[in-house]
This record gives structure tokens, sequence and C-alpha cells, in this order.
């Protein structure tokens, strides 16, 4: 009788995955796999690629391989690390989070994402159902390359917000509802351990969800610290595109300051010219003062700063109307792109992508905000970021 | 027809500034980052085979013989608590590229000793170059 030997890195391997797929129902959030006396893997790698190649990754529409890891970061003092790798399916790539631990023993799996996070990664991808922003080349960074430390990625789909840590559904409104703020706090408090780093997250919006969507995560997000929040799109090209915007964030001092901020406001209702085509209205104001040109552009209302047709002519229309307007370029800072509640997130991103490059101003200075009545959400908004 | 400006207190500015609810968020996780820009992407997964953290996990082990002896005070300098120092951050940076950052605590304006991991020809991960930056290089900034 004959017998294959495998090199004992590649036996301990298989046999890992074979071991992580039994134990695979006892690891879950806040229960250490360590605990349990689970596998053990020699490296981060190989730890990494037994989660996606058990097949529990691949539950949803499509299956996952892993490519690599793109990030890790030790949380605080401790032997966890929160570690995002690149996985493929048939339609692109994304990004997928879990949490290990490097033992004595070895890498352990700590953490890894809620099925129904993976379930609904996989309709999305499946449908490339993302909203298209399509820019010039390079101006967007491929998702799966972005050169950052791990994020929190949420996914917006049928009035739901779907993390890794749970699903919360959303208002109608702006204000975000509890259930989300604590999904956000079970992030910051229990997967990341409060570590200073990670402070961004990913969106993945459905193009039918409405700017209050939109909006009740960047508040949700911002009051937890989480600053960054990058909009996934698609841009024409295989992968998706990460387009980075920052959360509204604002008396810190390192936010927006008014005084030298441009803020663009889009409007909900699109306005039909005589000849047929839909204009889409936009409001402009530059350091606390609203831009109108004397003669509103037509077919739009009086108060309306630009009146346009398509994404790709904003750039022109607004570097033309600051240039009418200024007899020296206005000193801007930073950028908000502004929508009303209803604003569909799919119409609104294809703006909101020209309006960093047309200005010349770095990516991280753009802003989203929010137009409408926000009330004042710090007096019933208790910071996720907090340990109950 | 020149357009105009004036002042305004209209619903459209203070609606879209009345974000005071998110004032409470945690400015210190602000610092630095190095752009996104000029990342390479490629699907082909032996990019990704093998172990970068593996090969900066023995380099922060070996601490102090490790370091290069034409700048090793300065380094030292930066590794300060040498006992404490590890390998704290670990960032796909291209296809077969990797920074590892090694520091005794990460802290805005502090630094770090940053080690730029490649394959080689044969496919093994190396150190490639050692340097000196910010401890907090890859974090998410305004």
């Amino acid at each position: 009788m004959t017998a294959t030997v495998l090199p004992p890195g590649r036996r301990t391997l298989i046999a890992a995955i074979v071991l992580l797929a039994l134990l695979w129902p006892t690891t879950g959030l806040g229960q250490s796999s360590a605990d349990n006396d689970t596998t053990t893997f020699p490296s981060a790698s190989q730890a990494a690629r037994a989660v996606v190649e058990s097949g529990r990754l691949g539950s949803g529409v499509q299956s996952l391989s892993f490519e690599g890891i793109t990030a890790m970061e030790r949380l605080g003092d401790s032997s966890h690390w929160l570690v995002e790798v690149s996985v493929s399916a048939d339609r692109g790539s994304v990004r997928l989070p879990m949490k290990l631990s490097d033992t004595r023993r070895g890498w352990v799996v700590e953490w890894m994402p809620d099925p129904r996070y993976e379930r609904a990664l996989s309709q999305i991808l499946d449908g490339r159902a993302l909203p298209s922003a399509d820019t010039a080349d390079g101006v967007l960074d491929r998702w799966n390359a972005a050169v950052r430390i791990p994020s929190l990625p949420i996914i917006l789909r049928d009035g739901r917000a779907v993390t890794p840590v749970g699903t919360a559904r959303l208002s109608n409104g702006p204000r975000p509802p509890q259930a989300l703020q604590e999904l956000v706090g079970t992030w910051v408090n229990d997967v990341t351990e409060r570590a200073r780093g990670p402070a961004s997250i990913d969106l993945l919006a459905a193009p039918s969800s409405t700017w209050n969507h939109l909006t009740s995560v960047a508040y949700a997000a911002a009051a937890a610290g989480l600053f960054r929040m990058y909009l996934i799109v698609e841009d024409g090209s295989e992968d998706f595109a990460a387009l980075s915007t920052a959360t509204p964030v604002s008396g810190s001092g390192r936010g927006l300051d008014p005084k030298s901020a441009l803020i663009l406001g889009m409007d909900e209702e699109s306005v039909v010219g005589p000849e047929g085509i839909a204009h889409r209205p936009f409001r402009l104001s530059v350091a606390g003062e609203l831009v109108e040109p004397d003669a509103s552009p037509a077919p739009c209302a009086a108060s309306t700063a630009l009146c346009l047709t398509s994404p790709d002519a904003l750039g022109d229309a607004l570097i033309q109307l600051l240039e009418r307007t200024y007899a020296s370029p206005p000193s801007v800072s930073h950028v908000m792109f502004a929508a009303t509640g209803n604003v569909e997130i799919g119409q609104a991103i294809p703006y909101l992508a020209h309006v960093a490059p047309s200005l010349g101003i770095d990516r991280g200075r753009l802003f989203v905000g929010y137009i409408g009545e926000t009330a004042d959400f710090t007096e019933s908004t208790r910071r996720p970021g907090e340990r109950r | 027809m020149k357009p105009h400006r004036h002042n305004l207190s209209a619903a459209f500015l203070c609606c879209c500034l009345t974000l005071t609810a998110c004032s409470t968020g945690d400015s210190a996780r602000a610092g630095e980052s190095k752009p996104n820009a000029g990342a390479e992407h490629h699907n082909d997964e032996e990019d990704f085979a093998g172990d970068p953290m593996g090969v900066a996990s023995r380099w922060a082990d070996g601490l102090p013989e490790t370091l290069p002896t034409d700048r090793r005070d300065e380094y030292l300098e930066v590794l300060t608590p040498l006992p404490s120092a590890r390998v704290v951050r670990l960032v796909r940076v291209g296809a077969g590229r990797y920074r590892a950052l090694v520091a005794s605590e990460v802290e805005s304006g502090r630094k770090a000793v940053i080690l730029s991991i490649q394959r080689g020809s044969e496919a093994e991960w190396r150190v490639d170059s050692i340097d000196i930056g910010a401890s907090t290089a890859y974090w998410p900034n305004l």
C-alpha cells in the first residue's frame, strides 16, 4: 500500500481547515475560539485563508476565495488583531473583516462576521447593485487596493443596515435608530476593543436607499468617532471603487469649519425643461454666504445656483459660477455635499463623485451633509462608543 | 448677468451645518495617513501567498540585533522602551508589498520603525528596507 506524503505545513493546514469547519459554530463575538481550545494556525495568513476556504463565507449567492490579507491592526496591548482580507468572487473582489489572536501556540480565529452580513454581501456582488460613479480614470481608488487599516463595513438595503455585528432597521428620517447606534457600539467596544486606529466605515448602499438612510449611518458612525466614510461604488471597471468622504464631524477643531467651507446642496425634485430633459437643481454656499445667480438657470427656480442635466456637467458649471461670482478664488478648506432626505443615493453619488476632482481638493476634505430639519440629535443620542 | 452674493441665514445653510450632534466624535482618532493613490490591484492569488506578518514579527523579536548599524541609535530612540517594541500594524501597499509598523506604542506625534516587506524572486517574503515614520501612518485622516 502506498500513501502520498504531504509536506508538514500542508498537512497542518488541511487538518486545520477540517478542524475549523467542525468547530465553527462555537466561534462568535466575544467568545474566544482560543478559550475553546480550537484550531491554531502557524501564521495569520493561514488562519485567514482557512476562514475563507472553510466554505462558511460562501454560504450566500456566490462562493468567495481568499486573495490575501490587506491590513492588520493590533488591538491595544492585547494579542488580538483586527484583520481585513481580500476575497474574490465571480463579479469582483471585496474586503472582509475578521479577528485573529496571536497565541503562544499559534494564530486562532477570534471572531468573524455575522452570516447575514455575508449573505447580504453576496447579494450585492451577485447583482452588482451599487451606485455608479463614472468619473475619469484614476480619480477613484480600487476598494481592495485602498491602503488603510481595517474598516467597519455597512450594507444599506431594504431599509436596513446590515453589519458584520448584526442588522438594524432604519427609520424614514435621518436620526440614527438606537439599534444602529448599538451595533456601532458593539463594533467599537467589542470588535475593535476601543483601539484608536480603526476609525472608518465602508458604506455599500443599494442605489435606491435614501439620503436619510445614509445620514443615519453617517451620524451613528461619527458619534462613535468613525469619521472616514468610504462609499463603495461601481465606476465601470471590473472591481469596485471607493469614494473617500468624511462623516459630519464638527466642532472638534479638525472637522468642518463653516467659515471656510463650500457647501453644495442637492434638491430632491428634478425640474423638467421644455425640451423634456430633467434638470437637477443645486444650491451653493461659500464661507457662509449663499451664492445665487441674478438670473436663475432655466428651468430651475430662483434660488438655484446650478441646474444640471448630468453629473459630468457639475465640474465646469461650478467653476464657472465661482469665477463669475468672485474676483479672486475663494479659499475653501473643506467641501460638504448635502442632499435632502428623500434623494436616492444612486442619484446623488454620481454628482458627489465629481465634486472633489472638480475643485481640486483632497478627497479627505469632502464631507457629506444633510438638508432638512435635523432637530438636535445630541439630547437623545447616546454615544455608541460608550460602554453601557 | 453677474451673480450676487448675500449673507444667508436661510434654512439651507443652517440645516447643513446643524451637525453638532457629531461634535462629540473622538477627534483623537484623527491622525496621519498615506495617500491611497498608486496602489495596485491584482487578483493573482500568488501575489498574496506567504506570510509577511511572520517576517515582521521575527524582525521585531530579534531586536536589537536586527537593527542596521548605520542608524542604530536613531532606531533605538524610536523603539524606546525596547522591550515593548512589537509589530502593531501591517498594511498591503501593492501587489506583493506590505508595510509593517514596529513601535512600543502608537500615539499621534510618536514615530515608528516602518518595515518594507516584499516578495523576493523565489517567492519568499523579506524585509526590503527599514525607515522611520509616523506611528499613525495609514490611519484615516481629516
